[in-house]
């Protein structure tokens, strides 16, 4: 604790000090949640986005419940006869089936629910991982500094330098075809080793952008003033830096998650993602490359939600990040007034040509 | 775009006790109707478009595959007995002679087969001043016993006195071939064999041509090429390679320069063989002038670009996308451009005798209740693409005896998603002792998660849900392992795997036309091997054999007798004995659920006319197929 009481010796004077005896305008400081709100919620793309995300959670969520008590069957029951014409093509939208049916006569409407639980599940736990990941490897370069920052840094230098689509592909079939998995049955095909893939080749964005906050935030006084007053390494990194790099961890988090997504979408459409009886965007949209010119609709609604979603986590990222920025409020201020005057003169411009 | 593997019997022929007679019936040679009425009209180049090249680079004595047989057959090579690339109702299965004067003589213990060749037939440049003659096909058998070429299927020759011993090394020559003079080969077997007559219709036995430098070469022109003898050539039907006469044999086989016409991967230039004379050919009418063969492709582009005229048509293992099919059924402008023909293939469920619960006939018969076979049907395209089946052999191989014979028929076909069919297979599985309750539905620990294995394709996991779906009525849950193919035969073929079920993604299709190729390969028990294993069931396994494969069921059924019995009949005795077998095999046996026999579908450009399809190739004549000018 002994960086609070430092703050906290250096704050109280000035807030034990009334100048004078007539009552004080009661000026009350907006907390950091506060400034970041307000900012935030003027952004309307990044609502926007908040919203259909919160939307999909719940969809995803409620999935197995509207599969049993709102359309009555599940994401890989096959309707033979009545969703496939007899020549095993599928039917299109219809009273029973809202988004048609796929190419095996399957609800596409329940398999594309089903699919947003794969999607959403990959994408948090492999962004999860990647954030953990990134946020110890860059508080530790860029804490320390010399010979592990340069270890750190290189290791991000050669998992970005890795062909990430390959190595995945080869990763995931080595692992996802034998039922044992690979490394003595420590990696096995699922859910869960395709989070994992995609996890260990996020990380370094995020590690490289902790190690340059972390590289300037250990220089600062507060830093030293803790250092002085005897805090470990770990307390200051858990205590003092951390806290200040929360901002960018979220805005920087938020982003990759997208990327993610559509990193499992592309593993599954190559058909080394999840498991075939897993509903997955992905592999709903490789089955319909090959039948989108008889049948738009199994291309078009997982498409949809797949270009939905990524739009989304990138939205609210862009909010995030303009919200975080402190110097981003005066830019979009200064913005604003300036097209306000515009507007302002593109009114008066008229009037003044009549 | 399910594919057949055709490379699939890698088998020892043990004990056949077969009684030989003449190959396949009569001769008469006077087939080649024209089945449109139209008079075809000779000239034009076809335009063939092949999803992959063949599986040997078009070496005859290693291709074992349906689309590089098909070629020899009608283009390439001539055989001592061949077919007259009909349908089945034109006898197109039938044997007729080729470059044999008549059927072959069989001596009266059945053992010494002897075929008297034409006169005056001669190979295509640069061997146009070649005659055909008996040591020539001797040659081709020769190149099938050496080790080192590593041949498709010498076992169909293991029946020849000597073969086998040559090919293991022990004798310098085959005893069992030889010609007393240049248009007589004897044949002397070690056990009659009565279908030896279509074993001397594959490509394996089509005459090799003597080495110009080195007359006395074993392999003849073939020598040194044990691994590219297909670039290399010598033809002998209607066609040959386009730049055949380019090719050199008084060189060295490291000199020579490969055929320009054959690129593999990419390409096939056919062009017409001057030496080819039509009227020693009664089975090969050979209308266009040329063929150009591209390789390579996705299945729904190249049907894109026969629609549009850019091809006349897709020659390989494959069927159009179904949508190709809708549009070209139900478009007046279309419909005579698609053809659809009976295939002597199958599709079939299997169970494995050896792993519970299947090794109770009454629950092997339920499964045969519950499977929707019409929905498995559709999933994969719906009628067009296949009969039901409700036995094991297809119709055609048994001239139609058992057209009706569907022992587990359920309304429309359609298994357990019919209340009917569902009570069908619970009344069978209340018997099985599995069912401990009698209430239809499997109640015991081992039917549960059975170890299933099915292809990845889309259609192979849609199918095998709904199998899922269906046993799942009777308390049978599969765990389906999901490969690619080749990895799913990979799995059944060792029988250590103990794969329980697999789920109709599996087919046969015939070697040549007798049901022989069937059980054999599939039900016969002492064909039952470590490794590529084709009886998938373990149909006949001794008690020795499951012990040593490590199955808790070592008494397995078998139908060896029934098999055995067939071997000596010839004609319909034979055909009718295999029908028999095929009834035997559904009611005491039932390793399998037949599902369908597949149909072959061709769409073509609107400028082929004469359409024929070949029922021993299973696919287009393409010697008959003929260009409106």
């Amino acid at each position: 604790m002994a960086q609070t009481s430092a703050t906290e010796q250096a704050v109280q004077p000035a807030s034990t000090a009334p100048p004078g005896g007539e009552a004080p305008q009661q000026i009350v400081g907006r907390s950091p949640w506060d400034i970041f709100w307000g900012r935030f919620r003027q952004d309307k793309f990044a609502i926007g986005g908040l919203v259909f995300i919160a939307f999909l959670i719940v969809l995803a969520l409620v999935a197995p419940l509207i599969s049993k008590y709102v359309v009555h069957h599940g994401p890989n029951q096959l309707f033979v006869f009545t969703e496939l014409n007899e020549f095993g093509l599928p039917k299109g939208p219809n009273g029973h089936f809202w988004f048609g049916a796929d190419t095996s006569g399957r609800d596409l409407f329940v398999q594309v629910l089903y699919g947003a639980r794969t999607s959403l599940i990959v994408a948090f736990l492999a962004t999860g991982m990647a954030m953990v990941i990134g946020v110890i490897m860059g508080v530790v370069a860029g804490f320390y500094r010399g010979k592990i920052d340069t270890f750190v840094s290189r290791l991000i230098d050669v998992v970005l330098s890795l062909p990430v689509l390959l190595l995945a592909l080869g990763l995931v079939s080595a692992c996802g075809l034998q039922n044992k998995g690979c490394l003595g049955g420590l990696i096995r095909p699922g859910l869960l080793l395709v989070s994992m893939v995609i996890g260990l080749f996020s990380w370094p964005y995020i590690a490289r952008i902790v190690r340059g906050q972390v590289l300037s935030l250990r220089e600062k006084e507060f830093v030293e003033a803790a250092r002085a007053m005897g805090a470990g390494d770990g307390t200051i990194m858990l205590r003092e830096i951390l806290p200040n790099i929360v901002a960018p961890i979220i805005v920087y988090t938020t982003l990759i998650i997208p990327s993610n997504v559509i990193f499992e979408a592309t593993l599954s459409f190559l058909g080394i993602g999840v498991p075939a009886s897993t509903p997955s965007w992905g592999r709903q949209l490789s089955d319909a490359s090959n039948a989108f010119s008889y049948a738009w609709w199994t291309m078009v609604f997982p498409g949809l939600f797949l270009f939905g979603t990524t739009l989304a986590f990138n939205l609210v990222g862009d909010g995030l990040r303009d919200a975080f920025d402190p110097r981003g409020f005066v830019r979009t201020y200064k913005q604003k007034e300036k097209r306000k005057s515009r507007r302002k003169e593109a009114r008066v411009a008229p009037e003044a040509a009549s | 775009m399910r594919r057949y593997a055709k490379v699939l019997v890698l088998a020892v022929v043990l004990a056949m006790g077969a009684v030989a007679c003449g190959g396949g019936g009569g001769g008469g040679g006077n087939a080649t109707s024209s089945p449109s009425g139209a008079k075809p009209q000779k000239g034009g180049t076809l335009n063939i478009a092949q999803l992959g090249d063949v599986t040997a680079a078009f070496d005859p004595q290693k291709e074992y595959y349906q689309v590089s047989f098909a070629y020899y057959q009608c283009c390439l090579l001539r055989t001592l007995l061949s077919y007259n690339g009909q349908d089945s109702a034109h006898d197109g299965t039938t044997l007729f002679p080729d470059l044999a004067t008549g059927m072959p003589e069989v001596s009266s213990d059945n053992l010494t087969w002897t075929f008297h060749l034409k006169q005056g037939i001669h190979y295509a440049p640069p061997m146009q001043d070649v005659e055909i003659t008996a040591p020539d096909i001797i040659r081709a058998l020769y190149r099938e016993a050496t080790p080192s070429v590593a041949a498709g299927y010498g076992f169909y020759y293991n029946v020849i006195q000597g073969f086998s011993d040559y090919a293991n090394g022990k004798a310098k020559t085959i005893s069992g071939l030889s010609a007393p003079d240049d248009f007589t080969l004897v044949v002397k077997l070690t056990e009659p064999a009565g279908d030896l007559g279509y074993r001397f219709a594959l490509p394996a036995t089509a005459p090799i041509p003597p080495s110009p430098s080195d007359p006395k070469a074993v392999l003849g022109v073939a020598t040194g090429h044990d691994d590219d003898y297909g670039r290399f050539l010598v033809a002998s039907g209607p066609y040959m390679f386009e730049g055949s006469e380019n090719l050199d044999f008084s060189v060295a086989a490291s000199q020579q320069k490969q055929v320009a016409g054959y690129v593999p991967n990419k390409s096939y230039s056919l062009v017409r063989n001057p030496s080819w004379d039509p009227s020693t050919d009664d089975l090969r009418p050979a209308y266009v002038d040329a063929m150009q063969v591209q390789i390579g492709g996705d299945e729904s582009v190249l049907d894109q670009k026969v629609e549009a005229g850019e091809g006349d048509l897709v020659f390989d293992t494959s069927a159009p996308e179904p949508e190709f099919i809708q549009k070209f059924q139900t478009t007046p402008d279309l419909k005579d451009q698609i053809f659809i023909d009976p295939t002597q293939g199958n599709y079939y469920a299997t169970m494995n005798l050896g792993t519970p619960p299947f090794d109770d006939i009454h629950v092997r018969k339920a499964v045969n209740y519950a499977i929707d076979k019409d929905g498995f049907r559709r999933i994969g395209g719906g009628p067009a693409t296949a009969e039901i089946a409700g036995h094991f052999v297809p119709d055609s191989m048994l001239n139609n005896l058992l057209k009706d014979y569907n022992p587990y028929a359920t309304p429309n076909d359609q298994g357990a998603d019919t209340p009917d069919g569902l009570n069908l297979a619970k009344q069978e599985m209340a018997q099985s002792k599995y069912d401990h309750n009698g209430d239809g539905v499997c109640d015991d620990p081992v039917c549960k998660n059975v170890l299933t294995v099915a292809n990845n394709t889309k259609t192979a996991q849609a199918q095998a849900s709904l199998i899922q779906q269906n046993l799942q009525k009777i308390g049978i849950t599969l765990d389906i392992k999901s490969f690619t193919q080749s990895a799913a035969y990979g799995k059944v073929f060792d029988p250590k795997n103990h794969i329980a079920f697999t789920t109709g993604w599996a087919g046969w299709l015939k070697d040549y036309p007798d049901a022989y190729t069937f059980f054999f390969p599939v039900m016969y028990g002492p064909n039952i091997l470590d490794q590529y294993n084709t009886n998938y069931s373990m149909v006949g396994a001794t008690p020795e054999q499951m012990k040593k494969y490590g199955y808790s069921v070592t008494q397995v059924p078998s139908m060896d007798a029934q098999i055995e019995k067939c071997f000596p009949l010839t004609g319909d005795a034979r055909v009718q004995c295999w029908a028999d077998a095929d009834k035997y095999l559904m009611e005491n046996v039932v390793p399998i659920i037949p599902l369908e026999f597949s149909n072959n579908i061709t769409i073509v450009s609107s400028r082929i006319t004469n359409w024929t399809y070949s029922a021993y190739n299973d696919s287009a004549s393409l010697d008959y197929l003929a260009i409106a000018q």
